[in-house]
């Protein structure tokens, strides 16, 4: 229990972290959003100044991060300028396609690491294993955005999906069915491209910690008892092999998002990506801000899942704080 | 707590339980500990604190160039001590005077100048090295830390080797990574890397545990060879009361944090006390009248 | 005679083949056998191939040693054994207890069910009774309240603790063999001798053969009953133990006993210990001749030309030196 208040805490400590910095490194950054208005003859400085206190920000930094943490705590992460609106819902509508496109490629980028990590190590410099490992490494030198670029090409010019957005221009007339099958379409792009980069990444660490289990002494000792190839791994190495792979989990969802921050970009896909480029360009602080305490929020949100999956996982964890008899 | 225990047993004894054992009435005593206790608080910034008291008002004094040894089961806070003489670990209470000096507090600025005379060998000490190291830079580091890693490059391989020599390695191996060297060579290593800075106490924690007897045999030899050739004085560490019976004049019995037997090993071993004591010599008894019965040779 | 036999290892050699550098000859021509209920004890310091032929008997080396040899087990020749075979056989017929109880139990499984996991591997057995057996085992190697014990986790028990896990996964099956790999190494001196009164209790209630081996004659002392010494990859004398202990006729063995009673009779006294000088010989590059000649007190010409054959100086001991035969 304590374990958990212990996590819980260390994610709002990071929350914190994450948001003073943000605020001095935007307050250090070159520009406004007003610096375009001042070019402006017909603007007076008297009207910019209005504005600028409008918006708060004239305050001195400590006092406007202040507010708005004090806002922030009541779901209010301030104003954007540029759309002139809340910048909560805003985020919010753009954050859910950002989980959509990152949890269904986390979820697939798992199921195909771990069996084929597994795999790999069991029949280490066999034909799989090397497969793999020559596959991976290809991949992992490549940058995402080539990577990104070249699948996009490709499909554009073989036109097997449709690019840009997440649903076709008439998905309202659609049926619920054809709907889903339409997002898919449109997901299936930015998805593979994040699924591509991130399994080879996480196959390797998969695979490297299963490795080191299968050297293990007690594993030696599990074999000189007659377990069988298939149980020794799945009953013995692979639970303990878990714990690294498990807090790799937390590691690879950071990965997932700062390369669909890209990705969605690249694609068109609707997400924080396009929405926090746009902002950074025009300076819009708010939504800069907001939209990165949404990631973070993300991230430190998968850590602390991959934190809880290992209480689950691993029992000298669980037991933290009770004496060895 | 000490004293407790010395009510609770006959007042004649020559053994004086938990009490410190003068073990040089000439009083040049090299090292004297009193009343040293050390809590460890198990857990952290947020999580159920549990104090564990590791030594508890331990006294005893070892006088120069002699050796004594403590001995009890994993866990009767053998190594604590240790670590707190060599000031590795911070004692909680109590004094640790060198040569009249108590060192149980000092910061670690001024315990610098201390270090050179306080070495500490312990199990497998080479394998928390860097195995690349060559056995050169593995003795001279100590010397580097300390900035006394003076002279030209032929200087400092003359001293080394005459540092490998004196524990019995051939100096031609001065440029092998630590790691090809088995594990008596290692331990050997070890001692070498200790006397580089020329100390008078060598704290010795468990330092011929895991090597084979025959191994054992040779290191034990060593280091009684050492100590006669630089008038070392030992503060030995081990489970085994039979094995440093023979290289000990002075043996404490730890039980639970506390000394609770000390004397001459003559007298623990002939004629122990306190009933942590007649456990350990006990097994050792009984391998020994094992081996009698077997050779036919007398107990 | 040859039919008694519970294990008959016959001229069996390792190698280990490391990439760079020479090859390893870790176990060079052993032959030994132990009868059904015998306590064999291997002696001999450490690297001089000790636990390579532990897991030669049970065919269990690393991916880079290659075995000659022959290893008959009640019969069956394990050398050209099939894998699945094999698997059979290891827990079951042959089972190994490991060197360093800290190392050889799974973190994340609790003990019951590492046990447990034995008997899955071998048994028809119900997850009931499987519970049930697992607990009268507990109970057999010492635990007084096995359901404790049955849900802790190897982190939560002490190295004996965790060495007594071991023998009851080992003795599980009710193996006809137990291959015991130092299981005392890692612990204090009070604990070492429990566990060996375990194993002598194991043997005289279901007649288990155990090979034992040690550095240390003080463990085998009183324990085993016939007693191979292993120097550098050879056995160089094997005798009844009351023989090898009272009688020793290798000087390796001689020399041996002495440290050894040296470290177990103290009057408290300082005095140095006998020893012998040097080092067993670096595995990579063995010279002709005996192997134990550079640290022989006792050496002649003949032992630096080749290495001596078995000579039988008694009835049922050999020897490997020439100073029992030419
Ligand atoms: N996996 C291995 N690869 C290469 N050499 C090995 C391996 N295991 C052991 N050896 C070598 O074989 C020799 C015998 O080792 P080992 O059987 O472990 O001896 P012991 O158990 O008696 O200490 C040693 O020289 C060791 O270096
Ligand atoms: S053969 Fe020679 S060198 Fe070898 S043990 Fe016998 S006497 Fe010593
Ligand atoms: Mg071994």
């Amino acid at each position: 229990m304590n374990y958990i208040l212990r996590r819980l805490l260390r994610a709002m400590l990071l929350l914190v972290g994450v948001s003073a910095l943000c605020f001095l490194f935007t307050e250090m950054a070159p520009g406004s959003f007003f610096d375009e208005m001042r070019l402006n003859p017909q603007i007076s400085p008297e009207t910019i100044a209005a504005l600028r206190s409008s918006y708060g920000l004239d305050q001195p930094l400590a006092v406007r991060y202040a507010r708005w943490v004090n806002a922030a705590l009541r779901a209010d992460l301030g104003y954007s300028i540029a759309y002139n609106a809340p910048v909560a819902p805003l985020l919010w509508s753009r954050a859910k396609n950002t989980l959509l496109l990152t949890t269904c490629a986390l979820a697939i980028t798992w199921l195909i690491s771990v069996p084929l990590g597994v795999w790999a190590a069991s029949r280490r410099g066999g034909l799989v294993d090397r497969a793999v490992t020559l596959a991976s490494s290809f991949v992992i030198s490549v940058p995402e955005l080539v990577i990104a670029v070249g699948l996009l090409a490709l499909v554009v010019r073989w036109r097997i999906l449709p690019v840009g957005g997440m649903m076709s221009a008439d998905s309202d007339a659609l049926s619920m069915l054809a709907k889903l099958k339409d997002v898919a379409r449109h997901l299936a792009l930015p998805a593979f491209i994040l699924i591509l980069c991130e399994t080879s990444i996480i196959v390797r660490h998969v695979r490297a910690s299963v490795l080191e289990v299968l050297g293990a002494t007690y594993v030696q000792a599990a074999r000189g008892l007659g377990m069988s190839q298939s149980r020794l791994l799945f009953r013995h190495v692979l639970p303990v092999a878990a714990n690294p792979a498990i807090s790799l989990l937390g590691f690879s969802l950071a990965g997932l998002l700062s390369g669909s921050l890209i990705v969605e970009v690249v694609c068109g896909w609707p997400g924080l990506g396009p929405l926090i480029l746009e902002a950074t360009l025009s300076r819009d602080l708010y939504l800069v801000i907001g939209g990165i305490m949404f990631s973070a929020l993300f991230m430190i949100g998968g850590n602390f899942v991959a934190d809880m999956m290992l209480i689950v996982v691993d029992p000298r964890i669980r037991k933290e704080g009770v004496d060895a008899r | 707590m000490g004293s407790n225990l010395a009510t609770n047993l006959p007042a004649n004894l020559s053994n004086s339980p938990g009490g410190a054992f003068r073990g040089d009435l000439s009083g040049v005593n090299l090292l004297r500990v009193i009343g040293l206790s050390k809590q460890y608080v198990r857990g952290g910034l947020w999580k159920k604190r549990v104090q564990v008291a590791a030594v508890t008002s331990a006294h005893f004094e070892i006088a120069r160039g002699q050796t004594l040894a403590l001995v009890g089961v994993s866990g009767s806070g053998k190594s604590t001590v240790a670590r707190c003489v060599a000031r590795i670990e911070s004692p909680d209470a109590g004094q640790i005077l060198v040569q009249g000096t108590d060192i149980a507090r000092l910061s670690s600025r001024e315990l610098l100048p201390f270090r050179s005379g306080i070495q500490m060998v312990f199990q497998d000490a080479v394998m928390s090295m860097n195995p690349c190291f060559s056995a050169l830079e593995a003795i001279e580091e100590p010397l580097r830390i300390q900035r006394k890693a003076i002279g030209n490059r032929q200087e400092r391989r003359d001293r080394v080797g005459r540092l490998m020599i004196e524990v019995g390695l051939s100096p031609d191996w001065m440029d092998r990574p630590i790691s090809n060297f088995s594990g008596g060579q290692r331990q050997r290593l070890a001692l070498a890397r200790a006397l580089a800075l020329r100390p008078r106490l060598l704290v010795l924690d468990e330092a011929l545990t895991g090597l084979d007897v025959s191994t054992q045999a040779q290191i034990a030899n060593l280091l009684l060879d050492l100590q006669a050739a630089h008038q070392l004085t030992y503060l030995l560490i081990s489970h085994d009361l039979a094995l440093v019976a023979r290289m000990a004049n002075v043996i404490g019995v730890m039980a639970g944090g506390r000394i609770v037997e000390t004397g001459p090993a003559e007298q623990i071993v002939s004629n122990p006390m306190h009933a942590a004591t007649k456990q350990l010599l006990a097994s050792a008894k009984t391998t020994a009248a094992k081996f009698a019965a077997i050779t036919g040779a007398p107990s | 005679m040859a039919r008694d036999h519970l294990i008959r290892v016959s001229d069996l050699s390792v190698t280990y083949c490391a990439d760079e550098g020479m090859p390893i000859r870790a176990v060079d021509g052993i032959s030994l056998e132990i009868s059904p209920q015998e306590i064999v004890g291997i002696l001999g310091e450490s690297g001089c191939g000790k636990s390579t032929l532990a897991g030669a008997l049970l065919r269990l080396l690393p991916p880079g040693a290659k075995s000659e040899g022959g290893i008959l087990f009640r019969g069956l020749e394990l050398m050209n054994l099939p894998e699945a075979e094999l698997r059979a056989l290891r827990g079951r017929e042959i089972a190994l207890i490991p060197q360093d109880p800290a190392l050889s139990l799974n973190p994340v499984i609790t003990a019951g069910v590492l046990i447990g996991e034995v008997l899955r591997a071998h048994l028809p057995l119900s997850a009931a009774e499987r519970r049930q057996r697992v607990k009268e085992l507990l109970c057999e190697v010492g635990f007084d309240r096995p359901e404790e014990i049955y849900s802790a986790y190897p982190h939560q028990l002490s190295g004996g603790q965790r060495q007594r896990i071991a023998i009851a996964q080992a003795m599980a099956c009710r193996p006809g063999l137990l291959v015991a790999d130092e299981p005392t190494g890692k612990l204090d001196a009070t604990l070492q001798s429990e566990i060996i009164e375990l194993l002598s209790k194991i043997r005289q209630q279901h007649g288990t053969a155990i090979l034992i081996i040690s550095h240390d004659p003080a463990i085998l002392a009183g324990f085993s009953d016939r007693i191979a010494v292993m120097y550098a990859g050879r056995i160089v004398e094997v005798g009844s133990s009351a023989e090898i202990f009272g009688r020793p006729l290798h000087p390796y063995t001689q020399a041996l006993m002495r440290i050894a009673s040296s470290m177990i009779t103290s009057a408290g006294v300082i005095s140095r210990f006998p020893a012998i000088a040097g080092e067993s010989p670096d595995p990579g590059c063995i010279a002709e001749g005996c192997r134990f000649e550079p640290r022989c007190s006792e050496r002649m010409d003949v032992c630096s030309q080749r290495y001596p054959q078995t000579f039988l100086p008694e009835p049922s001991r050999l020897v490997n030196c020439f100073k029992y035969g030419e």
